[in-house]
Formats: C-alpha cells, sequence, structure tokens
C-alpha cells in the first residue's frame, strides 16, 4: 500500500484499514481518535482489531479523561464511545459522571460503556451509588446489572 | 433458440403430462406449471372455467374439463410464440410447446393470468393487436407478475444495527419522510384492506409502519387493459430490541407472499439477515462470579486474545464455564448453511451462534421453501442490501420457489457502507437507494437501469466506497425489449 497516501482518508475504505491503523499507531497522535472511531462505527464487517489497537496505541485509553471534560457534547461521546470500545478501570469514575450528562446520547453510550468495565471493587461501588440515582431509567439499569452478579 | 427440452419437462412433471385420471387433477390445479397442463389436454375454456370456480372456493368436478375443453394445438402455441416474440416477450424456439418461457410471455403480455380465460381465438386476436414495444429497453421485471392482483405490496426491513440504536431510528424516520415525498400516506387501516383485497390479509396489529398511494400508476401491458395500480409499503425496524422474532416472520411472510421483499442491515458475514441483537458474552471466573459482559464481538476477540488465540480461548472458556454467551437468534434468517468467512473470529461467533438454537431456513424442507410453497405468488423481487448479502444466493436459489424463474435478486457484491456525515445529514442512503428502486418499479423500468440507479444513488451519499455495490441475479430468463 502506497506509504504517502493519507491514513486518516485511507480509513475511509475499510480494504486499508489494516495499514492506515499500522501507520496511526506508530505515529502516535491521538488526534487521530475521531477518524478511528468514525471508521471503526462504518458498517463494514470485517475485523476491526487494527482500529482498536491503533486507538490503544494513540493514547485512546489516557485520552478518555481529558474529553470527558469537554465543554462539547461531540468530545463526550468520543469519550464514552472509547470508554465502551477500551475498557480500562480507570474509566469507571469518569462513566459515573458521564452516565448523567445532558446530551442523552452522551449519557446512553456512557450507560453502555460502564456496563462493559471490569466488574471490580470500584465498579461494584459506582454501580450501588446508581441504584440509588433520581433517574429511574440509569437507576433500573444498575440494578439490572446488579443482579448480572 | 430452441427453448430447451428440460425447460418443459422442469415445469410439468411426466407423470402429470400423462395423467388421465379424476384424481389426478386434482393436485395438477396447485401450480402453474399444473394448469398449463390441464390447458393443454382441455383447452383455454375449460380451463378459465375451472380457474373461476377454483378462485370461487366451489367444488370442482372433472365432467366439466372433459366435456368444455378444446385442446390447445401445438400450430396454435406456435402462432402465440410469434406473436410474443414479436411483442419482445419471448425468444425461445417457435416449438410450439406451452413451457416457462410462452407462459412467462402470456402473463407480461395480458398483465396477468387473464390470457388463460380466453378463447384460442381472443387470445391471439389480442396478441395481433397489441402494439410492439421499441427495442432496446433492456431485460424487464415481470411486472405481469407483480401487478396481477392489482397491488404492489413492498416491505422494507431493517435489520438490528449493533449499538447504533440511534441510527436505525433516524432510518425509520428517513423512510417514512421518503415515503411521503413520493406521496404516500401513513394509513395502517387502509393498507391492510389493499392487502387483505389482494389476497394477503394481515393481523390488525402486524408488526411495523404501513404506507399507501392509490391509483400510484398506471400499468398497461401490451396485450391487456391499462389499470391502476395501489402500493403498499411496509417499514420495520427492531430499535426496541423486544421484536426480532416479529420482524423475521414478517420478512419471511414478505419474501414469499409479497411482491418485493427489501432487507437493509448487517449481511451477519454471510448468513442472513438478521433481526435482533446478535449476544452477549458474559466472562466469569472458576467461581461463576462475573467479571466482565461485552456487547461488541470486536471487543471480545480482543480481550480473549490476551490469553491466546482468540476462538481457542472462546471454546475453552465456553466449556469451562468462564465464559457465557446469551444468544438471541430469534431475529436470525439463517440463509447460507456454510460459513463463508471461517478465518474470522466475527462469522466463527456468528455460526457458533446459529448452531445453538438457529434453523437454516433455505434449501429442501426449509421455512422459506414451505413457506414459498404455500403462496400463490409466483414470482418475487428480493433486495439484499448488507455486507457480503452475495453470499446469500447460492443457498437461496437452491431453495424451491426461489429459483431464477420465480425470483429476481438484487444484492451487495461488496461490503457497503453507511451515510456520509450521518449526524448532520437527515437523509440515510439506505432509504434514498430504497425510494429510488421504488420509483423504478413504479415507472416500470428495466432491471439494469433499477441497478445502475441504485448504485449511482448508493455511491452518492455512502461513506468510504467507490465501486459499484449492487448486482443482480437472475434477471437473464426475464422478457428482454
Amino acid at each position: 500500500m502506497p506509504a504517502t497516501r493519507d491514513p486518516i482518508d485511507a480509513l475511509n475504505d475499510p480494504e486499508q484499514w489494516s495499514w492506515a491503523a499500522r501507520e496511526l499507531a506508530a505515529r502516535g497522535d491521538p488526534s487521530a481518535l475521531p477518524a478511528l472511531v468514525e471508521a471503526y462505527d462504518m458498517r463494514d464487517e470485517r475485523s476491526r482489531l487494527p482500529l482498536l489497537d491503533a486507538m490503544e496505541a494513540v493514547g485512546g485509553i489516557g485520552a478518555v479523561a481529558r474529553l470527558a471534560a469537554s465543554p462539547h457534547g461531540a468530545d463526550r461521546g468520543l469519550a464514552a464511545r472509547l470508554a465502551h470500545l477500551l475498557p480500562d478501570a480507570a474509566h469507571v469514575p469518569v462513566l459515573e459522571r458521564l452516565v448523567v450528562d445532558p446530551d442523552p446520547g452522551v449519557a446512553a453510550e456512557a450507560r453502555a460503556a460502564l456496563h462493559t468495565q471490569v466488574r471490580d471493587a470500584r465498579w461494584r461501588a459506582t454501580v450501588e451509588r446508581l441504584a440509588h440515582a433520581e433517574d429511574p431509567g440509569l437507576r433500573e439499569a444498575a440494578l439490572s446489572w446488579q443482579r448480572q452478579g | 433458440m430452441r427453448e430447451h427440452a428440460e425447460d418443459s419437462a422442469s415445469e410439468v412433471a411426466a407423470s402429470e403430462r400423462s395423467s388421465s385420471t379424476p384424481a389426478a387433477f386434482a393436485p395438477l390445479l396447485s401450480s402453474r406449471g399444473a394448469i398449463l397442463t390441464v390447458q393443454r389436454s382441455a383447452g383455454n375454456r375449460a380451463t378459465g372455467a375451472l380457474l373461476t370456480r377454483i378462485l370461487a372456493r366451489q367444488p370442482v368436478t372433472l365432467p366439466e374439463v372433459t366435456v368444455e375443453g378444446t385442446p390447445w394445438k401445438g400450430e396454435r402455441v406456435k402462432a402465440v410464440q410469434r406473436e410474443l416474440r414479436r411483442l419482445r416477450l419471448y425468444s425461445k424456439g417457435i416449438d410450439g410447446i406451452p413451457g416457462f418461457f410462452t407462459e412467462q410471455g402470456l402473463t407480461e403480455a395480458f398483465g396477468g393470468n387473464e390470457w388463460i380465460g380466453l378463447s384460442d381465438d381472443d387470445l391471439l386476436a389480442r396478441l395481433q393487436a397489441a402494439k410492439r414495444p421499441t427495442a432496446g429497453g433492456g431485460r424487464q421485471l415481470r411486472y405481469g407478475e407483480l401487478f396481477k392482483d392489482d397491488v404492489l405490496d413492498v416491505t422494507l426491513g431493517l435489520g438490528y444495527l449493533e449499538g447504533m440504536t440511534d441510527y436505525l431510528t433516524g432510518l425509520y424516520s428517513a423512510a417514512a419522510t421518503g415515503l411521503e415525498g413520493l406521496g404516500l400516506t401513513s394509513d395502517r387501516p387502509a393498507a391492510l384492506a389493499m392487502l387483505r383485497k389482494a389476497g394477503r390479509p394481515l393481523a390488525n396489529d402486524a408488526v411495523g409502519g404501513f404506507w399507501v398511494k392509490r391509483a400510484a400508476f398506471t400499468y398497461a401491458p401490451p396485450a391487456g387493459q391499462a389499470r391502476s395500480i395501489d402500493v403498499v409499503v411496509r417499514v420495520m425496524a427492531n430499535a426496541e430490541k423486544k421484536r426480532g422474532g416479529d420482524l423475521l416472520d414478517a420478512f419471511v411472510d414478505a419474501m414469499t407472499h409479497g411482491d418485493v421483499a427489501w432487507y437493509s442491515g448487517h449481511g451477519r458475514f454471510g448468513s442472513g439477515p438478521d433481526f435482533d441483537q446478535d449476544f452477549v458474552a458474559v466472562l466469569k471466573d472458576a467461581d461463576g462470579k462475573v467479571l466482565q459482559t461485552l456487547d461488541d464481538e470486536h471487543v471480545l476477540e480482543r480481550t480473549l486474545r490476551a490469553e491466546g488465540d482468540p476462538w481457542m480461548i472462546f471454546e475453552r472458556r465456553v466449556k469451562d464455564g468462564t465464559l457465557e454467551m446469551q444468544i438471541t437468534n430469534a431475529g436470525n434468517l439463517w440463509l447460507n448453511q456454510k460459513n463463508a468467512h471461517p478465518s474470522e473470529f466475527g462469522a466463527r461467533l456468528m455460526y457458533w451462534a446459529l448452531q445453538h438454537g438457529a434453523s437454516v431456513a433455505t434449501g429442501t424442507g426449509g421455512r422459506l421453501e414451505k413457506a414459498a410453497a404455500g403462496s400463490s405468488q409466483g414470482y418475487r423481487v428480493l433486495i439484499f442490501d448488507g455486507c457480503r448479502s452475495q453470499d446469500y444466493d447460492r443457498s437461496v436459489r437452491a431453495t424451491q420457489g426461489f429459483g431464477t424463474r420465480d425470483a429476481d435478486i438484487i444484492e451487495s457484491v461488496r461490503t457497503v457502507g453507511f451515510t456520509k456525515d450521518a449526524k448532520t445529514q437527515t437523509s440515510r442512503v439506505e432509504i434514498e437507494t430504497f425510494l429510488a428502486f421504488l420509483r423504478d418499479v413504479m415507472t416500470q423500468t428495466s432491471g439494469e437501469t433499477i441497478v445502475r440507479d441504485m448504485n449511482a444513488q448508493m455511491k452518492a451519499l455512502e461513506q468510504g466506497y467507490t465501486s459499484d455495490p449492487y448486482a443482480f441475479s437472475g434477471l437473464g430468463d426475464n422478457p428482454s425489449r
């Protein structure tokens, strides 16, 4: 594949995900995260492992807390999506804030992301608090997660 | 070119052709090939009388056939074939044998089954009086079959998009807006009444939304009366995740009893349409305590990869109980029994899930064959708008009722993408492509034009691709102008 081609542009073509993701991972530039997530959410069914690996390589896990603090809903939405795709114990307190985000899309994705985090002591304590949330939808979600064990 | 001997033999079994006992006639009347058999031995008038009684659900007695009829002579058939050829509805040999292609030409000439009840003289006279269409129109869909009940019945099934509920909801809204732009109105009672009149009764609480347009367009078959056709469009989406099984049932009904069934959604690694969420994976420790719950196959694969080969780890964990797969197969229409992508974790996972509770719907004795056998629909158009849906073709074609003479299929020949800038655009590429198709069918354009317009529409709005996404399958035996 031609190395001169812009790997960000190449993410639009799933045939080129492998090399584009490798190239972006090598560069380590976190500004590639939105394009990587956008490519991930394309309808194509092929493996997304290269995209996930690249997201982590460019700092996707560490970016979650920073993006979640942004005043822009798009950034917070990206934070929630990254937390969903790259589960990590560090995301839990961040997601506890995002599950009540004023943007319903962000809140929904954050709830889905929190559901998929590793269930360590901090996760369980967080979910215990959310089981008493004012929002009935959030409360019911937390209770259902607790029932799962 | 001569009509192949097997063409004739395939539509009328030898035992049927030679049968002369009264008891043999009853099963003959259950298929169109059988009707031809009766017609050949008893004549048009007798067959018409017989059909009238069948349609009216009145008892049929053999004397009516043997007394009233006059056989359809070979020379008469040749004359009919010559006229059909003149009308560009028949391109096989003038052999005097009324096979599939002769019948197809007659149905398209008259816009339905009216020809069956005509006398030989009237039939030929009507054909001779018909105006020859200009050449160069391309392969036609079998509009006479589609419109013979005066209703174009279309179902748009929107497959479940894992984790993309908002997008799916947006698709449904875009469909509503687009259909209203074509002059259709949301009207469930009117739609159900139209379908009932066309012999397709549905329950009042049938899943999905219904749009209608009365007298949406005029259909003027060359030897038949011009008439108005009503359009009913049913749109289904399982955005609430709760009705996957209902959508699957409705889609199978549309594939077998409807005129057009369109699926848009994930191709599910070539396995078949899918109207519900795939799975939830629950990772546990040796004591059964839940460690993590995952709802994305790629994240699951990556998580398992940390322990070794993902599929081997998957199988080991399932076996020792440290991975519980919560599968929902209720909305899966399993078409392709064999995994066409066995090297991919996602495909293996898909087939593993299907093998735990689903049944293959294609092939002998499958759900589709059984449903098609109970349908009066002699022809259908199917569209599979999803990644790798070309993988479906072989299995679907191997199913009785879905051969190239029974169905035309438009399928995606590559993966397909989503709408560019989906967050800012209200239109959706899947819906715009569907509407392009619907407009073309309502104006009775050729199959080639339909696919060309669908490809153009898809490429105009799709994110990321440049090559043509769709191709026709089965169009080769349709009439060609």
